[in-house]
């Protein structure tokens, strides 16, 4: 809702007649006078700074729907990074996104033609890809030939080929390739690693369990009158407007729930374990909601892994249809468990009571998990007083940005200094997830399981 | 076209919203609301103070000077929330949450100097946030400042809600949260507008007041229609004063978005009625309704253009 104003000329019209607590109103804007003017030149000089040494970045985005929106939003809260043109076939998400820019004071060009887009935007620095699963690879390949760094969001493609295209794309042109898995630049998970690999908490890691439990949604709709013209659709590769808007259910577009939201956790078992998974045994079926849907509305898949440890077996569970305690990851170790998510108030440390205790353990916050005591799970808790304080302050406040945001800011900040700066979740290391997720559909079609073979994980 | 109106309803912001929807088929009215809760949802994740990754809880991490780049929802309540505050002599403070909780742990009636309350006054205050249009930033002049939107978060949500349901060319909808802050789009079939009921603060009497609304935001505030359960005797502390106030029973205000008139309903419990009456003349757009105890009973008093037309 916009707001149609009369012009006030007199703004502050009450406060003239309201002067009830003049004293002690007059005394904190003396205070608060004083603070701005000690704080003010120099806040405004090291701003004028930033702006100067670090350009803006020019960023266009290539479909602006649901997950767009959220990697949109994210990025208008990092400074130095202006929208200047959206594309999509589908006009709702065009005048939905240009709308939320201009209230940030970013006006964009729209097109309906990615290539038009890339095309007649001559300065692009980055392009963020949100579009359905199987036009990934495509779009992210005209970018990076056109010379232009990607953030593509996981899934990267819903076919092995098209991932394989785009790591040899990246690798080819020399262009960033950040795959949109934005657990890798969270904080809270920097910590789980290094208490698994570094303090080895866990002692001898055993297993690992995840879920993401969710309510059934139903088939999306679109509103009356803005269905997107059959040929357009046709010419993206659509047969009717409800594929479009329901294309995560269909294996011509996407990859089903394995590669929706199993994918970012399956993620996560690959990255703590330092390996790609040697056997996957599955079960599931389309059992609850109704329709023509291609892919199952739940999954269990038991992954195993040859770690360092010796044999890991991960449990992994996608549920559409109930949505107890949602998303979350646990392994589990001969000496204690963490439970960690990208939801910051599930986190904790339990610790077998065999295990040898901790220096720092008495000292950190505990929390009830069922019944018994375990401890918090804090970015930042388990630094000593005083020790670079402002470093740990730093990473105290990063684990508390939006989890999309920290993504996004790694890739800028590699976009910036690709020398200084790695990207944390390459075009490689999602490759590897994605074979992961992606064979889950094979295991069902060849016997409930697939035993992987290490040269599928190269692209 | 059907004449049904269909209703939809889901929890957020501690609050039941709902969507009421009129004048369309219930497939397309259900896709509607569907869109317009995910706009509630995100916005709850922004707004709250309950999540740490959200836009208020990172302000209320920094320290004095410094700045922090906001996204569009969090910038647009504070700009409106600054700006009520501006003009209603800091009836609305959205600061105010340090304050509120000292007089929660000392009680109403505790004997408090000034210079305990002025101590309280370092960390609150909405001069102590300034918001840089160019930057889409906001700066802090003292450590910590805690922000609560309260009940203007609710309302920009339900404005948020109403654009959604204006991109289905819903032709007829109404938005509300915990029935405290709504907005009344067009007129469901065979009305003028929404028929919204004021009750009355005393148990069992009729309604108040019956407004019809149409493209208006309308809120209310008051002991009397807070959410059970909310520690009513320091609900109200007058930010002017950092004391507990008296505040009249209950106040509602008719703007031209849920936000504004969340924002004013909050401020008008405080200001005296030729306060309210010189608001509403320099802004014909807000009407509001005060109700007030006095020897002789509750007095009503209905201020601005929505009363003026009608009588």
């Amino acid at each position: 809702m916009e707001e149609k104003k009369t012009p006030v000329t007199r703004r502050d019209f009450l406060s003239g007649m309201v002067a009830a607590g003049a004293t002690l109103a007059t005394a904190r804007l003396a205070a608060a006078q004083a603070v701005q003017e000690a704080t003010a030149p120099a806040v405004i000089s090291s701003a004028t700074a930033a702006v100067n040494s670090a350009e803006e970045l020019r960023v266009a985005m290539i479909g602006p729907g649901s997950q767009g929106r959220t990697l949109l939003t994210n990025t208008l809260n990092i400074p130095n990074v202006r929208f200047v043109a959206l594309c999509d076939i589908w006009d709702y998400s065009l005048d939905y996104a240009s709308r939320i820019c201009q209230k940030s004071d970013q006006p964009v060009n729209t097109y309906h033609d990615y290539r038009e887009m890339l095309e007649k935007e001559k300065d692009l620095d980055a392009v963020l890809i949100a579009t359905p699963d199987f036009l990934h690879a495509p779009m992210t390949l005209d970018c990076l030939h056109a010379g232009i760094h990607v953030y593509c969001e996981k899934e990267m493609s819903n076919t092995l080929e098209g991932c394989r295209q785009m790591v040899v794309a990246a690798r080819e042109t020399g262009k960033l390739l950040q795959i949109g898995h934005q657990r890798r630049s969270n904080p809270r998970y920097f910590l789980g690693e290094k208490l698994l690999h570094k303090d080895k908490f866990l002692g001898r890691v055993t297993h690992a369990y995840g879920q993401w439990n969710r309510l059934a949604m139903e088939m999306y709709g679109w509103p009356p009158g803005r269905e997107i013209p059959a040929d357009v659709l046709k010419a993206q590769g659509y047969d009717t407007m409800e594929r479009f808007r329901n294309w995560r259910w269909y294996r011509q577009f996407g990859g089903g729930l394995m590669a929706d939201l199993g994918s970012h956790q399956v993620d996560i078992f690959n990255w703590y374990f330092q390996c790609a998974p040697s056997r996957v045994t599955v079960s599931g079926g389309m059992d609850v909601l109704q329709g023509d849907r291609e892919f199952p509305d739940n999954v269990m898949a038991i992954y195993e892994y040859d770690t360092a440890w010796g044999k890991v077996r991960a449990y992994y569970q996608v549920v559409s249809t109930s949505s107890f305690n949602g998303y979350y990851e646990l392994f589990l170790g001969t000496e204690g468990t963490l439970m960690i998510s990208e939801d910051p108030t599930k986190g904790f440390l339990f610790k077998e009571v065999s295990a040898p205790k901790r220096e720092w353990e008495d000292e950190a916050k505990k929390v009830d998990s069922m019944g018994k005591e375990a401890i918090a799970l804090q970015v930042g808790a388990s630094r000593k007083q005083g020790e670079q304080k402002a470093e740990a302050m730093k990473e105290e406040e990063d684990a508390n940005k939006p989890p999309h945001q920290l993504h996004l800011e790694n890739f800028f900040a590699a976009v910036r200094d690709p020398g200084k700066v790695k990207l944390n979740c390459t075009a490689e290391a999602a490759f590897e997830t994605a074979v992961s997720v992606l064979m889950v559909d094979t295991a069902f079609k060849n016997g409930h399981s697939y035993a992987f073979k290490k040269e599928e994980f190269k692209a | 076209m059907s004449q049904a109106v269909h209703r939809y309803e889901e929890r957020a912001m501690g609050s039941l919203f709902e969507v009421r929807i009129a004048g369309m088929d219930e497939l397309t009215a259900r896709g509607a609301a569907q869109a317009a809760f995910e706009v509630l949802h995100r916005l709850d994740r922004e707004l709250s103070r309950f999540d740490p990754t959200s836009a208020v809880s990172r302000i209320a991490r920094l320290s004095a000077g410094d700045s922090l780049r906001l996204g569009p929802a969090a910038f647009e309540c504070l700009e409106l929330a600054l700006e009520v505050f501006q003009e209603t002599g800091g009836a609305l403070d959205v600061t105010i949450a340090p304050l509120l909780d000292f007089w929660r742990q000392v009680g109403p009636d505790a004997k408090v100097e000034d210079v305990t309350l002025a101590g309280l006054y370092e960390r609150v205050g909405s001069e102590l946030l300034r918001l840089d249009r160019a930057s889409r930033s906001v700066q802090v002049f003292a450590d910590h400042v805690q922000i609560d939107l309260g009940a203007l978060g609710k309302g920009y949500a339900v404005d948020q809600m109403i654009e959604r349901l204006m991109a289905w060319d819903a032709p007829a909808a109404l938005v509300h949260g915990g029935t405290s802050s709504m907005y009344a789009l067009g007129a469901p079939p065979g009305w003028d507008g929404w028929p919204i009921e004021l009750r009355h603060p005393e148990e069992g009497r009729p309604p108040l007041e019956v407004l019809i609304l149409t493209n208006q935001g309308c809120s209310g505030s008051g002991a009397l229609l807070a959410e059970p359960g909310s520690p009513s005797d320091c609900h109200v502390v007058d930010p002017r004063t950092g004391r507990p106030a008296r505040q009249r029973p209950a106040s509602w205000v008719l703007a031209p978005t849920a936000g504004r008139s969340d924002a004013l309903s909050t401020a008008f419990l405080l200001l005296t009625v030729e306060e309210v009456e010189t608001y509403c003349q320099v802004r014909p757009e807000i009407s509001a309704v005060l109700v007030d105890n006095e020897p002789g009973g509750l007095a009503v008093h209905r201020i601005g253009k929505y009363f003026a037309r009608k009588d």
